[in-house]
């Protein structure tokens, strides 16, 4: 797997200068592989947002480099307009940046910038609006939609740029269990079927724990842990200490360790859950009812 | 980028300017504007230059954001000076062709440059002590008396200070939206004059919206807390004439008096 994206040691400091100002991001290195499909979790203010910014040249680090495909993106002579179509940021409530009169529109606008062809803006358009199900409003206005029909023509904007590397900032924040469900599947789906690299922002681990391959912990601007989403469940206690929310089902998990400690805490869905549970009262030999 | 813009320049500060009263801010001034226009001897304006530098020293706002307030009007004020030098009649000092400086010309243009420092620094001292809300307030209770024939005087200053809370969300909305429409190959900042216009399409238009949902929701949020105007309507912060009004009252009482008292022992050099 080679690296798509690296920072080396990247630092950012909003408004320098000012006293009490603390740096956002503080020295971070990340290895992003093609292909990789992996969360940053961090809670509000640990930095994450300012974080993804520069991975699509929106923010220019103020220490250390930004490398896509190897190449330094602050070099003389780098075409930052290229980097954005390759690596696709989403914003958090991504449905504000909607404007024009059609959704066809709107979507079309990222692969005209492109300055592709009129029939590739129209096949990239079609597809990216088949992807979010938005395929039935292309001809209304983007301001008629409903709050979650906005939010995926607002993605939707984005994948027509088909991004080898999408960025979304909390791209569940605001949407009901459903909405959150219909989001990530969408962002699976894109992941599997371009064989994209997918990075995903949340305050929360339960939302992404499903999807994530790897998870990447922010606290206060640093790397707080950075592994596959077993490993870093290890360590959820800590991770509460920092803050974080943890699944519902680690929690009790974490609590039923205090009486028994062979059992494995590290689950995060209901399922494996109770096959951990299972397997404790299997070896005491508990009755199974 | 956006960010680095400030309005209404307010710098936090405890000192015996910033506690005064805003209304009273206000009238004195406006009271120090009439008072340097007035003071017509050597004297008098040396006193008022003096006065405003002591007011400051007092405010504790450092004297580099004077000249960062002043900048803008160098040259106006070098214009008036040049023009009034020229155009003033009296003994002439030196004659340029057809143009003639005289010596009161010369004179008057020193002291008008003066007049116009002091009268910039010292309303920017109201700004600098002054936070934007407590200065409409200050206007409201000021215009007051203008209720009694029928001004919605109440709904005036809502409506100011509304707009300038809202000029700081404004300008990160603009930001968030200017970023987000870069992430999507929008160049803003390049191409002719006609392109830049129809590029700014896509971050006006949100901007738009966005603007119009918060009014929308800061409305109906108003209405919810039964806001109907300024009817029987309590502050939150009731003004008390202060031991610091009553001296700063004082002083500037002493000061008007000087200022006569100069005028009318001294010779008037204008």
């Amino acid at each position: 797997m080679s690296a798509v994206l690296r920072a080396e040691n990247i630092s950012y400091t909003y408004n320098p200068g000012i006293p009490g100002s603390k740096p956002a991001v503080d020295g971070v290195s990340l290895e992003i592989g093609e292909g990789e499909f992996i969360a940053v979790i961090g809670h509000t203010g640990s930095g994450k947002s300012t974080l993804i910014q520069h991975f699509n040249g929106l923010l220019r680090p103020q220490k250390g480099r930004v490398l896509f495909d190897g190449q330094d993106i602050w070099a003389k002579g780098y075409d930052l307009r290229a980097l954005r179509f390759g690596v696709g940021l989403v914003f958090q409530y991504p449905e504000y940046q909607l404007f024009e009169e059609t959704v066809y529109k709107d979507i079309a606008f990222g692969p005209t910038n492109m300055s592709l062809s009129e029939q590739e803006i129209h096949r990239r358009v079609l597809d990216a609006a088949g992807f979010v199900g938005a395929g039935q409003y292309l001809d209304s206005s983007p301001f008629e939609l409903s709050g979650g029909e906005k939010r995926r023509v607002a993605i939707a904007g984005v994948l027509a740029m088909e991004p080898r590397v999408l960025i979304l900032d909390e791209p569940a924040a605001g949407l009901d269990p459903r909405g959150k469900k219909a989001a990530f599947e969408l962002i699976k789906n894109y992941h599997e079927s371009k064989g994209a690299t997918v990075i995903v922002v949340s305050h929360s681990m339960e939302d992404v724990a499903e999807y994530a391959k790897r998870v990447i912990v922010i606290n206060r601007g640093q790397v707080f842990c950075d592994g596959s989403v077993p490993e870093v469940f290890k360590r959820a206690r800590e991770l509460s200490d920092i803050g974080l929310s943890i699944p519902a089902v680690t929690s009790i998990l974490l609590r039923l360790k205090e009486g028994c400690p062979e059992l494995n805490a590290s689950c995060y869905d209901i399922t494996s859950a109770a096959d951990a549970i299972a397997a404790v009262m299997k070896e005491r030999g508990a009755a199974l009812c | 980028m956006l960010k680095d813009i400030t309005i209404g320049q307010y710098i936090y500060g405890s000192s015996p300017i910033h506690r005064m009263d805003p209304m009273l801010k206000l009238i004195f001034v406006i009271a120090y504007v009439v008072l340097l226009f007035s003071a017509s001897t050597t004297a008098g304006i040396v006193g008022a230059v003096a006065f405003s530098l002591i007011i400051y020293k007092i405010s504790g706002i450092p004297i580099k954001l004077i000249a960062k307030s002043l900048k803008p009007i160098v040259p106006v004020v070098v214009f008036t000076a040049v023009i009034n030098m020229f155009f003033i009649p009296g003994d002439p000092l030196i004659t340029i062709w057809k143009l003639t400086i005289s010596r009161q010309g010369l004179f008057y243009a020193v002291i008008l440059s003066f007049r116009i420092t002091c009268l910039i620094s010292a309303s920017s001292l109201l700004t600098y002590t002054t936070s934007p809300i407590q200065l409409t307030d200050a206007i409201e209770r000021l215009l007051s008396p203008l209720k009694k024939l029928k001004m919605p005087v109440h709904e005036l200053a809502m409506m100011m200070s509304i707009a300038l809370r809202f000029i700081p969300s404004l300008i990160e909305e603009t930001d968030k939206i200017m970023s987000a429409q870069k992430s999507r190959g929008a160049s803003l900042d390049s191409g002719k004059l006609r392109e830049k216009v129809k590029a700014l399409v896509p971050v006006l238009v949100p901007l738009f919206v966005s603007a119009f949902r918060r009014a929308d929701e800061l409305a109906l949020a108003m209405e919810c807390r039964c806001y109907r105007g300024g009817e029987g309507r309590t502050r939150l912060h009731e003004s008390h004439f202060s031991s610091v009004d009553a001296f700063g009252t004082a002083v500037l009482v002493l000061m008007f008096g000087y200022v006569i008292a100069t005028n009318c022992l001294f010779e008037a050099v204008i």
